[in-house]
């Protein structure tokens, strides 16, 4: 397929892929790592993914007008919680037709769950009162 | 409802979802809940950056609920699940009224967890260092994917 995407890793996201795996062995580890690399199979075509949006910039970095920073949300089947929302951060260099993948995170990794009282208040639906 | 909002018209949509997704909901609930949802998505996403904490807050909590909701005791598990086949079965609420719900409750979620990061210092580190990284990567220093995919199935 020489049409098809070329599809990258930085040596960092391998590393957070690995964290990500960490917990897992055996076949259990084998289904995650298929899961991942289906989503990526799914970026081949079109350098997209359904469920990939454009992600904002930080404020202290610049790209060139080629490429874009892209990011996939899914959520990982058998999971749940904060480490089931696993994401995909990767350049989208459109001249050349090659994908970066820069990072693989799970919400877990910049969870801020706001304080409990306020959970327990709109649980209880108590949330306006003192 | 139109975009500007004051912290007790939040107040009062976030407790509408809430009480969808923590009870057994009838099927007026349902899509008001739906719309609640789809509401408090379309507002955090145009108003994010100026929220006040409070409302940032009060958006994170439901998202967290959505997510990680609280555990209850096997018995109000039980009770819970049955009240909701018993809902179903009676036709007081349909079921693709409940996939909508949890569509527009997983989509709201999403959202605001992809704000609280894009919020994170430690995030906008991570990726503006990883920006520079492989900008600045020869290619010979980056995994190729046939690579990637050897290396994780033999681990």
């Amino acid at each position: 397929m020489g049409d098809s995407w070329q599809i990258e890793h930085l040596p960092e996201a391998e590393r957070d892929l690995k964290r990500f795996l960490k917990p897992f062995k055996g076949k259990s580890k084998e289904k995650y790592v298929l899961f991942y690399l289906s989503i990526l199979d799914g970026l081949k075509e079109l350098g997209l993914h359904p469920n990939s949006a454009q992600e904002p910039l930080p404020g202290s970095v610049e790209i060139p007008a080629e490429v874009g920073l892209w990011k996939i949300r899914v959520n990982v089947p058998g999971l749940t919680g904060a480490v089931s929302r696993l994401r995909v951060l990767y350049l989208r260099m459109v001249a050349e037709k090659r994908i970066v993948v820069i990072a693989v995170y799970t919400h877990k990794d910049f969870k801020k769950r706001p304080p409990d009282r306020l959970l327990a208040k709109l649980i209880n639906g108590t949330l306006g009162k003192n | 409802m139109a975009m500007a909002a004051t912290y007790k018209q939040l107040r009062d949509a976030v407790t509408l979802a809430e009480r969808a997704i923590q009870k057994p909901p009838r099927k007026n609930s349902v899509l008001d809940a739906v719309e609640a949802f789809s509401f408090l998505e379309a507002y955090a996403l145009a108003n994010w950056k100026e929220l006040p904490d409070q409302e940032k807050e009060l958006l994170s909590a439901l998202a967290y609920l959505v997510v990680e909701p609280p555990k209850v005791g096997a018995s109000t598990a039980i009770f819970a699940r049955l009240k909701s086949a018993w809902l179903l079965l009676a036709g007081r609420v349909r079921l693709e009224d409940l996939v909508r719900l949890y569509s527009a409750a997983s989509s709201y979620a999403d959202s605001i967890l992809a704000l609280v990061e894009q919020s994170s210092q430690d995030y906008q580190n991570m990726v503006s260092e990883r920006i520079r990284e492989a900008l600045a990567a020869d290619r010979n220093e980056l995994i190729d994917l046939e690579e990637l995919r050897g290396r994780l199935l033999a681990d």
